[in-house]
């Protein structure tokens, strides 16, 4: 009799549809493409480490539409040449579903005509000088009104009105310059002197005796990688007590040579001491991975655009580019930075910002914070767009771009 | 295990029947509960992203107003003018009000016109110097003064200082006594930075984009809420009036966190939760970053699945109604075999107590039947070796008895029979064997509306519908000669004509031969459960509000449709259709009158469409139409023409004329995908680009277009690499002088040699590397090669003149001169003996231009010739101006040679020309010797065709040359 009735269940199971299939479902492919070797690696090797850390993440929640994620890891080797060739292979090739990557302006000017080619997706995770779009990017760092804007206000009413503007010699800070430039003409400020070094200079000497000579105010500095301890280290021995306030110094480097840099400050949208829950909460998950991970913007903006992909990925019930952005585009997360959410028309983030004071440990401590977040214009508001294309275009080498 | 016979028997069929059956009936209410939620999740979430977008659009365009004051020079002198004359007097000063009585109707008049509550003007102090309404804030400082934390005076700090627009948080306002918001933009003026302007929404506005209930039904509503600190405070709230800030604070962090929680601090999702009253909704969470606040679109959980409540009840009715027939059958059937099995055993037990005479009386036609009958022989058997004569004296009275009791017993049948018979709710039919109607009861003359005596003698065929064919009823027949009946739904036809559904069981009678003696039709009218069968369906698969197919249906019937036409290889359209403007009529006219919009459109478009086209409403204003058997693509493009003209007539509501548009989209089975869900996706893709080319029109989705630009990008591709690979070649043309036949030069042609492919013609690779630059290259190329060629040639045969084409992008290049001069060194050809061509169309554009770079290569020494000369739009004062020295007749015109009197006229007319103005004439594509002879007797002395020569590669040209052979042309006489 009972056996009978078994029967009779197995029987009805049948009709049932089935709950999940048995065979292992195809991993989404993610493109992570940036300088393992080069001048930028010791840069950019924290971000390629930042996610995979977030893609784990995810996995360890059972990944993504049933499907893990799987890291296909590129080398742009600090020449954008081969990152846009990388690009190339990681969608036709790799038949990645996004690409996350780029540091330098210079790379992500030569991959963006490669992710447009293929109507593919790249989400940039670095601050940048804007007056740029593209509908297959997504900027996930600061444009210039999130981070050089309201930092340069700050700096002017502490300090004084007499600016001094040094950088690298290449488009980032040529760009940030204009506008710092626009910008000290309407708040009344005066540029006292301007000055570029070729990247990865050391011989700093002729830029300091300039500063002291001028003695402005505040130096604002938009030099990029290795030549800012060789800068800093001069300018403390001159004596100068100037202050510095940088826009591309990352936490990172800075715990490499705390001692010279305090106690000059720098402009970011996260610091790793910044003391909200949900930052507590990041910072002791990517401890438990990784101990004595030193966390900063890039690397928080990196883990930020995986989480935000990963959202519209859920959203869309799909993995592919073109069903992805438009979900990507309506996508806000709180996250450890506090809210950011994605600007649907110039495909930005909304963005707090912070000023922080480098301590001689190494920490950073906050002295200004932005109340609100910060409404994204890649092309700030005060010129009109053609005049910043125009103004650009005699910027870059040859006057093309 | 002791169970008896009737135990098991309930058992076994409580297993097999009951058991599933509740299993069935849960595992289709869970499959549909989840269907149900994962649409409703869905459709929430689809309203509360286009509610987000709406919003942001919403503030996008406030701040482009403000940004357009703040650019205002207008704007920019009345502030300036405003704050001298404010900071000399005071707001109270002469000179400040008679600047404000100048001035101040400009600023009152623009914040009516746009629908604001205030403007303000601001220095660069923080001082309010002017503002519409002068409430309490006018006269304060923004910096300094009272409202200096306000979201006015916040707004200010920001926008003085980031210089761009932007809008302020909503919250209440002390000066005007309600909620607030600002927008706020620099006053820029001659690079300079003046003060700020602010507009104050008109909040009223704002909350009607809100409080829109679109699709959201009775218990619908949007809550908008800000963190506040560790809390989530409202701002506005459901339905209720939003005018009063509510002052519910909710704190952030807890357990279980409710959407509006969730929604403040950037989380976003959809889903099934429990809302701040505690009661379950459907909800949809968003954050919009411009107002820093969480918006929450929910409708109550009852309110959304009451379909779902209805369909559970009936479903568990069904299953209790079943269950409990089921049982009865089991009791029923239980009893059925033990009558007679407990009849057996007592019966046994009286004979072995001695008592022979005892019989089964009870006994049925089934096996435990015939063990009784068996078990009677026994015993009969048992009495006759016993019994005397005697008994069977008495045997024979007992027979007789038993037959007149049978006889009763017969007789009891009958009328029970009849009674049965006469008063069933079945109707009745019998028939002989030919089936004429021999009886009917009163319930067949009640469903049928036939008198007795009218049916009688005829047979059942005089009530058929003429539904079905004839097939049905071969197959009903057959059916019944071969088992005997036949059970099954039925069409038939009421005396009054009325057609109606009837369930029929026939069965046959036969006699002792077993010959088919009578039929016997018994059936009942199934209209009401038909009907309701047909309401239970339309619930499900059609949409209430137009009665058209709902998306469930829609992709039944595209699945279905596909199917179709991928077994008989049919194309198929698929037309997305949204409407224009109908979310304006909603906002102006209110939620019914869009609905009603709704209907008319729906029944428009079914005037529209065929009937065997499926019209559907996938929800809010989106339609599908499925074409099915369309001959090709464009067949849709007039009738998706119509649809749009008939929707774009006007449409009376509530007694005003309204107007709307639609967009559609167009995808077409196979081309387009092949697959609902890619035609779907494709459909709708088209439709966006419709809205996006200007609405109120229609766009094909065209893969095969995809697919084109694809081949063209590996074309491209070997192009590039054509030139370092050595596949491009030039061929050479002979041109001939008429008069005697000598070869006088040749026109350099370029070909492409591809080793996988063959030749690839010009006309297909050439317009491609015009577009894409790359003939510039190979223009170079050509050039040089042709020069080096020209040098290597003029020196064998001296007087050979080289005709090389210029593109267009080349003639155009900026270096052109230089190029050119650079290769005439580098091949030290003489000039003289080199001729450019160039086409009409690459002059027209700048003209004087296009004569200069003209001369500058004739400056080099070089002929120019004018190609394909009569196809464009040359005017002859242009032609003069041009210092070319040759005109080439297209071959279009001389192919045409000469059966054609237009083509005559116009090379006439060429050669006329040329010869006023002095020019050579070269005609092209010379064919036939009649052709020929007709060049030559109008005075053309030139010419190139296949009648003497086609192009020949350049080993070939050169034997021909060296031969010094002049080419016959006796015949041309």
């Amino acid at each position: 009799m009972s056996r009978l009735a078994i029967a009779c269940l197995l029987g009805l199971m049948g009709f049932l549809p089935p709950r999940a299939t048995l065979a292992d479902p195809q991993p989404i492919r993610v493109g992570i493409l940036h300088a393992l070797t080069g001048d930028m690696a010791t840069h950019e090797r924290p971000l390629v480490a930042t996610a995979r850390l977030a893609i784990a993440g995810i996995n360890r929640q059972g990944g993504l539409l049933d499907r893990p994620l799987e890291a296909v890891v590129a080398d742009s080797g600090s020449d954008p040449a081969l990152a846009a060739r990388e690009a190339e292979r990681l969608i036709t090739r790799e038949r990645v579903s996004v690409l996350f990557g780029c540091w330098t302006s210079a790379c992500r000017k030569a991959v963006k005509p490669v992710v447009e080619k293929y109507h593919h997706l790249l989400v940039y995770p670095l601050q940048y000088e804007g007056l740029e779009h593209s509908s297959h990017l997504l900027y996930a760092g600061a444009a210039p009104n999130q981070q050089m804007v309201p930092a340069f206000i700050w700096a002017v009413q502490k300090f004084g009105p007499r600016v001094y503007l040094a950088g690298s010699d290449y488009i980032f800070p040529r760009a940030a310059h204009l506008i710092l430039r626009q910008l000290a003409h309407l708040h009344g400020a005066t540029i006292v002197g301007e000055s570029y070094l070729p990247l990865g200079e050391q011989q700093v000497a002729p830029l300091v005796a300039d500063i002291v000579t001028q003695k402005p105010d505040i130096v604002l500095n938009t030099i990029n990688g290795d030549t800012n301890l060789p800068f800093f280290r001069a300018l403390q021995t001159a004596g100068a007590a100037i202050p510095v306030l940088s826009f591309s110094l990352s936490e990172t480097i800075i715990h490499r040579q705390p001692a010279i840099l305090a106690p000059h400050h720098v402009a970011w949208s996260y610091f790793q001491s910044l003391d909200t829950p949900e930052n507590r909460q990041f910072r002791d998950q990517m401890h438990q991975q990784e101990p004595g991970l030193i966390l900063d913007d890039p690397m928080v903006t990196t883990h930020v655009g995986i989480q935000l992909w990963a959202q519209a990925v859920r959203e869309a019930q799909s993995a592919q580019p073109e069903k992805v952005d438009p979900a990507l585009l309506r996508q806000s997360l709180n996250s450890p930075m506090g809210i950011v959410s994605v600007d649907r028309k110039t495909r930005h983030l909304w963005r707090p910002v912070h000023v922080g004071q480098i301590q001689a440990a190494g920490t950073i401590q906050v002295v200004a914070s932005w109340e609100r977040t910060i409404r994204p214009t890649p092309f700030p508001e005060f010129q009109s767009k053609t005049w910043w294309e125009n103004a650009l275009l005699t910027l870059l080498p040859g006057g093309k771009p | 295990m002791k169970l008896t016979i009737a135990q098991r028997l309930l058992f076994t069929l409580v297993g097999l029947t009951i058991l599933p059956l509740a299993l069935l009936d849960y595992a289709v209410q869970q499959a549909f509960e989840s269907a149900i939620t994962r649409t409703t999740v869905q459709k929430l979430s689809e309203i509360a992203d286009k509610k987000s977008i709406q919003i942001s659009d919403y503030v996008e365009e406030r701040l482009l107003d403000v940004r357009n004051l703040g650019q205002s020079r207008e704007l920019a002198n009345d502030l300036l003018q405003l704050t001298r004359t404010y900071r000399q007097g005071g707001p109270n000063g002469a000179g400040y009000q008679q600047a404000v009585r100048e001035l101040g109707h400009r600023y009152q008049d623009y914040i009516q016109r746009n629908g604001y509550y205030d403007l303000f003007l601001v220095d660069l102090s923080g001082e309010v110097v002017f503002t519409v309404k002068q409430e309490t804030d006018f006269a304060t400082n923004l910096r300094t003064g009272p409202y200096r934390e306000s979201e006015l005076g916040q707004v200010f700090h920001q926008t003085a200082t980031l210089l761009g627009a932007e809008i302020s948080h909503l919250q209440y306002y002390p000066p005007s006594s309600e909620v607030a918001a600002f927008i706020a933009a620099p006053i820029l003026h001659d690079n300079q930075l003046l003060g700020v302007v602010a507009l104050q929404i008109n909040t009223d506005h704002f909350y009607s984009v809100i409080r829109d209930h679109t699709g959201l039904g009775v218990s619908g509503a949007t809550l908008i809420g800000r963190k506040d600190g560790d809390d989530a405070v409202f701002l506005v709230q459901g339905k209720e009036d939003p005018h009063t800030p509510t002052s519910q604070r909710m704190a952030l962090h807890r357990q279980g966190a409710k959407p509006l929680q969730k929604s403040v601090i950037g989380d976003q999702g959809a889903g099934v939760t429990v809302d701040y009253r505690g009661i379950p909704v459907v909800a949809a969470w968003r954050y919009i970053p411009d107002l820093r606040v969480g918006m929450v679109v929910k409708i109550d959980a009852e309110e959304a699945f009451a379909q779902l409540h209805t369909l559970r009840l009936s479903g568990w009715a069904f299953g209790a109604f079943l269950s409990l027939a089921v049982l009865v059958a089991a009791w029923r059937q239980g009893q059925h075999i033990l009558k007679p099995i407990q009849e057996l055993t007592r019966v046994t037990a009286v004979i072995a107590g001695g008592n022979l005479q005892e019989r089964v009386q009870r006994t049925t036609h089934d096996e435990i039947g015939q063990l009784g009958r068996a078990f009677n022989t026994m015993a009969d058997h048992l009495l006759c070796a016993t019994n005397s004569l005697e008994t069977r004296v008495r045997e024979r009275t007992h027979d007789l008895q038993l037959q007149v009791a049978e006889r009763i017993k017969a007789q009891e049948r009958l009328r029970l029979a009849g009674i049965v018979f006469d008063n069933t709710s079945e109707g009745v039919v019998v028939t002989d064997a030919h089936s004429r109607i021999l009886d009917v009861n009163p319930a067949f003359c009640r469903i049928s509306g036939y008198s007795r005596e009218e049916v009688l003698g005829n047979t059942p065929g005089m009530t058929k519908s003429g539904r079905h064919d004839a097939t049905f009823y071969q197959e009903m027949w057959s059916t019944i000669q071969q088992t005997g009946q036949w059970n099954g739904e039925i069409w038939d036809r009421r005396k009054n004509g009325e057609l109606y559904p009837k369930w029929l069981s026939i069965n046959t009678v036969r006699d002792e031969q077993g010959q088919p003696s009578h039929y016997v039709g018994i059936f009942s009218d199934i209209t009401h459960i038909k009907q309701t069968a047909e309401q239970l369906e339309q619930l499900a698969f059609y949409d209430t509000l137009t009665s058209l197919p709902n998306r469930a249906l829609f992709h039944n019937r595209l699945s279905h449709e596909l199917s179709v036409c991928r077994r008989y290889q049919l194309k198929l359209g698929l037309m997305f259709l949204d409407l224009d403007r109908f979310k304006h009529v909603n906002d102006t006219l209110g939620h019914h009158a869009g609905d009603l919009l709704l209907q008319e459109v729906a029944r428009r478009l079914l005037q529209q469409v065929r009937d065997t086209d499926t019209v559907s409403r996938l929800g809010g204003d989106e339609f599908t139409l499925i074409l099915t058997d369309i001959q090709q693509a464009n067949d849709m493009a007039p009738l998706a023409q119509f649809i749009i003209h008939a929707i774009s007539q006007p449409i009376t509501l509530q007694g005003q004329e309204v107007y709307v548009g639609a967009s559609i989209g167009l995808a077409v089975f196979p081309e387009d995908g092949d697959t609902p869900e890619t035609l779907i996706k494709n459909a709708d893709m088209a439709m966006y680009q419709a809205k996006g080319s200007g609405r109120n029109t229609f766009h094909f989705f065209s893969a095969q277009l995809h697919a084109l630009a694809f081949d063209r990008i590996t074309l491209e591709d070997d192009l590039h690499k054509a030139l370092d690979r050595e596949e491009l070649l030039l061929y050479y043309q002979p041109k001939v002088r008429l008069e005697d036949g000598v070869l006088t030069g040749m026109e350099a042609l370029l070909r492409w040699r591809k080793p996988d492919k063959g030749m690839i013609s010009p006309g297909k690779f050439i317009p491609l590397a015009e577009e894409t630059g790359i003939i510039l290259p190979i223009g170079q190329w050509v050039t040089n090669t042709a020069f080096r060629q020209a040098a290597a040639w003029g020196a064998m045969v001296p007087g050979l003149n080289m005709a090389i084409n210029l593109s267009a992008r080349q003639f155009h290049q900026k270096n052109l001169i230089e190029m050119v001069r650079n290769s005439l060194l580098e091949s030290r050809v003489d000039p003289t003996t080199v001729e450019l061509e160039i086409t009409e169309s690459m002059v027209m554009g700048d003209v004087n231009k296009a004569i200069a770079t003209m001369k500058a290569l004739r400056d080099l020494g070089l002929n120019l010739a004018m190609d394909d000369f009569g196809t464009g739009y040359s005017s002859l004062s242009y032609l003069k101006q041009f210092p070319i020295n040759t005109l080439k007749i297209d071959q279009s015109f001389v192919r045409d040679i000469p059966q054609d009197h237009q083509a005559i006229a116009i090379v006439q007319a060429i050669i006329a020309m040329a010869t006023s103005l002095n020019l050579h004439v070269v005609a092209e594509g010379v064919e036939t010797p009649q052709q020929a002879a007709f060049l030559r007797r109008h005075g053309c002395a030139l010419v190139q065709g296949y009648l003497f020569s086609r192009p020949l590669p350049a080993d070939e040209f050169e034997r021909l040359a060296r031969s010094g052979n002049p080419f016959s042309i006796h015949y041309l006489n």
